[in-house]
């Protein structure tokens, strides 16, 4: 036989010198390496597919079989793969990674259908999910386009690292790719997250790693590759069960993995630039009970506490408990992807999602007058005249009451957040409307919006989520977990106002933002859903208005005022904070937290011995109280009190030992005191818990070098430069502030939106009615 | 006999990386790996028609099967489309998931999807031919008629946009 085959190789080999260019050779040659192929191949794969795998023999055979057939595919793929980002990398710009560290093939992840046909309630949920659509879609696909078109298809490993990690593992994102890519429309199928084996860190940007996909473990816990019959399964529950879970799918880390994510050099050929993190804006919540700084407390809740709550299932499903079954629709905010394929199911599961679990709070909360800086407030607890003509301010309060992340998470620059304001007469006449949506379906530009806008080098808006084009933010008006902001609507009262004005807020959230759906679709797409997470109406009379009766959804007033100053806080307006906070304490006098609030704020102020007496009264009603003992902490550390410092603040590490601000902190006390190792350990425990965090970077390389770690003082140094705010890049936010005069307003903390007309549309165009400037601290529009 | 395998393997490789250049250029919507998981394995490709509008027709090949994707862009949106969803007629089938809308017929025993991404309007047939009868097994091998045929005009539709 192997003298024969030698024959016919040289036999082809003559006729090859002779006969290249003829059709007939060509053929002929075609059909000798196809033969070849199909026999090497045959001889290479003489088993069944499926089959039993009980014994330790044939788990070994399977490993060693996956082993041999993964080394021929990725030698296969090598040959033509673009290793852009350096030899043997196989995903950067992401992050994603496999054991093995070589490619592995796409067919050895079993498929949705395979796993679905025992676990029929998690396939059908999976198939309206966003992960199951996680490449296909329009809206990855146009973005994702872009870059493939305009840098490169080895640029998108940075995107499909986590929405196409079969892809990116499988080597399919190369030029002349070898892939097949038939599993595209499974995005992340069941055995991508089931196979994860860790997280490297909380890096993000698919900073998962893969093992090579396993239905079974044998008897010894090793994981058997590739597929095995069901009857095996059904006889070995629990070690299908230990293949496929881990107890790390149930961690919010799990999550950070893909949930996190920033644009790094090689991709941008800039700088590491934070794109987003819902990771560590949940880190930062009440929910974590990780952060004593919040501003309210709650039960622990991860990421999956939310979006993948249990319910009962309606299809048989073995991983149900007790008819419960946890959700694998992943709920949260994407309307248009249900949309779009006409998944009502899981479209209307959404909305009821969005609308549900007292996510925000709405909360018309004080009225001002005209030329009167007294303030009315809170609605409804106090009485007050209202007159035909007068100009008032509403004072609306938005709470991020209960989202475990900012209001809007992620990607602001397509999501689409904001506040609706109407106020209308006792006929239903409109007297003022802010946040409305145009005729084009835009939304309307002087809405608050909860968004924040990018900005390239020219200080254009980055349109089509060119995210390597990135170099600043203009600004970002998103609510962080558990915070709040205070929203101004000023309107003039109609001269022959009677009865009632109606006022209403609402805040509304569209996945998309109109331009992009028109980006996507051009300008005849359907209107896509916009959903009222929450709102508030209130009906104020021309003349007396009484004390009324709170809501069921209303806070209480000394959390409505709470929240106020919250939001004056973070608009930098001081001395209003405190003086709501003040109102809290009066209202809620055992309410150490209160106390704390005027702590901070004169901290804020840089009024550090203003602030200790707020923080000592707060330790009197709640001794070893975390938060208080941290900003007493930065007092002591103000009044060069260094041992009260560090013991304040190594009483928080010992409540809070995931605390990146105590830690940051203790490191630079530590680091003042003259302490290395002690400064060290806390910077390397900052950096396990946020990886990206400056201050350890730079502390770090400092560090390092005085210890003699030059290898390892220059790798933070490195890092500190590349994650470093650029300086320069806020003048292209400037830029982009200059040409927008209709919506740099947003970019000042305190502004205010009115029906006055803007002073610059004035200039520009004065309208027939005489109207006089108003000049309002902060701006209007 | 005992190392067939390797012989075999060494001399496909021997064969193959010395094989002459025949029809390098891609299919812009496919690749051929891609088109191999719809016929079975290891295909031929050809690549012909090439427009200024990105058109082409794509042909795989492979042991007397045959997948044949073209796509043929409308100049005229208002004339052209009227004229091939009437050729599609009562038994056109509205397709979600692909472009911005998308309707798929039979049309002389070719799968026809007329559909339009943007201002681009289009028409993708699919034609499939088997030297025996159609392979029906639903992982590597798959049909291309039908819920196939919607597969791949996803694929085109989604490179379109």
């Amino acid at each position: 036989m192997q003298q024969r085959l030698q024959r016919i190789g040289s036999n082809t080999q003559r006729t090859l010198s002779h006969a290249r260019s003829s059709i007939a050779f060509r053929i002929g040659y075609s059909l000798l390496v196809a033969t070849f192929s199909v026999a090497s191949v045959l001889a290479f794969l003489p088993k069944p597919k499926i089959h039993a795998s009980s014994d330790a023999s044939t788990a070994q055979q399977k490993l060693t079989d996956q082993q041999i057939a993964r080394k021929q595919y990725a030698d296969h793929v090598s040959k033509s793969y673009n290793f852009a980002f350096g030899p043997g990398n196989i995903s950067l710009p992401g992050n994603g990674a496999v054991e093995g560290n070589t490619f592995l093939q796409p067919d050895a992840f079993p498929t949705a259908d395979y796993c679905g046909k025992c676990h029929k309630e998690a396939y059908h949920q999976w198939r309206q999910s966003l992960h199951s659509n996680s490449f296909r879609t329009p809206f990855y696909r146009t973005s994702v386009n872009i870059l493939m078109r305009t840098k490169g298809i080895e640029f998108a490993r940075h995107c499909d690292s986590c929405h196409n990690p079969v892809a990116v593992l499988g080597g399919g994102l190369t030029q002349a790719s070898v892939v097949d890519r038939g599993f595209d429309q499974d995005g992340l199928t069941c055995m991508t997250c089931h196979s994860v084996q860790q997280v490297q860190s909380t890096n993000g940007n698919g900073g998962y790693v893969m093992g090579v996909p396993s239905v079974m473990v044998d008897e010894k816990g090793t994981r058997i590759p590739g597929l095995v019959p069901d009857a095996e399964i059904l006889a070995h529950l629990d070690r299908h069960s230990k293949a496929v879970m881990q107890p790390l799918y149930r961690t919010p880390e799990f999550c950070s993995a893909c949930h996190k994510a920033n644009l790094p050099n090689p991709l941008n050929g800039y700088k590491f630039i934070r794109a987003f993190t819902a990771y560590d804006e949940w880190q930062n919540s009440k929910f974590s009970q990780r952060n004593p700084l919040t501003f309210y407390k709650a039960d622990f809740t991860g990421c999956q506490g939310c979006h993948m709550k249990r319910a009962a299932a309606v299809l048989p499903d073995p991983g149900a408990k007790n008819g419960q079954f946890a959700s694998h629709r992943w709920l949260a905010g994407n309307t248009a992807v249900p949309f779009y394929y006409g998944f009502d199911e899981q479209l209307n599961k959404t909305i009821e999602f969005l609308k549900s679990g007292n996510y925000l709070n709405v909360d018309l909360f004080a009225i001002k007058k005209a030329n009167d800086e007294h303030m009315i407030a809170p609605l409804g607890s106090t009485t007050f005249d209202l007159k035909p003509g007068e100009t008032i301010q509403v004072m609306t309060v938005i709470q991020n009451k209960n989202i475990g992340h900012s209001l809007i998470p992620e990607v602001r620059d397509l999501y689409e957040g904001w506040v609706e304001f109407s106020a209308t007469d006792s006929t239903g006449k409109e007297i003022y409307h802010s946040g409305f949506i145009k005729a084009d379906g835009k939304l309307d530009e002087r809405a608050h919006s909860f968004t924040n806008r990018p900005v390239d080098t020219a200080g254009e808006f980055v349109d089509n989520h060119k995210v390597w084009t990135i170099h600043s933010v203009a600004y970002d008006n998103s609510i962080q977990a558990g915070r709040s902001t205070l929203i101004r609507y000023e309107f003039q009262i109609p001269a022959n106002a009677k009865g009632t004005i109606s006022i209403t807020a609402k805040v509304n959230y569209r996945h998309l933002r109109q331009s992009y759906l028109n980006n996507i679709f051009g300008e005849d797409h359907p209107a896509y859903p916009i959903v009222e997470i929450a709102s508030r109406t209130r009906t104020l009379n021309i003349g007396e208005n009484p004390v009324t009766k709170p809501e069921p959804n209303d806070n209480a007033d000394w959390m409505r005022w709470n929240n106020l100053g919250i939001a004056y806080l973070d608009q930098l307006q001081y001395s209003e904070a405190i003086d709501a906070f003040s109102h809290v304490v009066k209202l809620r006098p055992d309410y150490a937290d209160g106390y704390t609030n005027i702590g901070l704020t004169n901290i804020e102020w840089e009024k550090y011995e203003s602030a200790r007496g707020g923080l000592e009264k707060a330790l009197e009603l709640a001794p070893n109280n975390a938060r208080a003992l941290y900003y007493l902490a930065l007092v002591e550390r103000r009044a060069g009190h260094s041992d009260a410092e560090v013991a304040d603040l190594q009483k928080v590490i010992a409540q809070f030992p995931q605390s990146r601000d105590a830690r940051r902190e203790l490191g630079i006390s530590y680091y003042q005191q003259r302490k290395p190792q002690e400064a060290m350990e806390q910077f390397e425990a900052l950096q396990a818990i946020d990886p990206d965090d400056l201050a350890a970077h730079y502390n770090l390389a400092l560090l390092y070098r005085r210890m003699g770690m030059k290898d390892k003082a220059k790798e933070q140094s490195a890092m500190f430069v590349t994650k470093k705010i650029d300086p320069g890049a806020p003048t292209y936010s400037l830029d982009f502030l200059r040409k927008h005069p209709e919506i740099s307003i947003e970019s000042v903390p305190w502004h205010v939106h009115t029906d006055r007309p803007h002073t610059e549309d004035a200039v520009a165009d004065p309208p027939a009615a005489k109207v006089t400037p108003k000049l309002i601290p902060g701006g209007t529009h | 006999m005992k190392h067939l395998h390797w012989i075999l393997l060494a001399v496909t490789i021997l064969f193959a990386s010395s094989a002459p250049c025949f029809g390098q250029t891609q299919c812009p919507w496919m690749n051929a790996a891609t088109a191999g998981g719809f016929l079975g394995g290891e295909v031929q490709m050809a690549v012909t028609g090439f427009t200024a509008d990105g058109d082409a027709t794509c042909q795989f090949t492979r042991a007397g099967n045959m997948l044949r994707i073209a796509v043929h862009t409308m100049p005229d949106i208002s004339k052209e489309f009227p004229g091939y969803l009437a050729q599609c007629g009562a038994k056109a089938v509205s397709l979600k998931g692909i472009g911005n809308l998308a309707v798929q017929c039979l049309n002389k025993g070719e799968e026809v999807i007329v559909g339009r991404v943007r201002e681009r309007a289009f028409v993708i047939t699919i034609k499939a031919e088997w030297a025996g009868n159609p392979p029906s097994t639903p992982t590597k091998t798959r049909n291309p008629i039908s819920d196939d045929s919607e597969n791949i005009a996803e694929q085109v539709a989604g490179s379109m946009f």
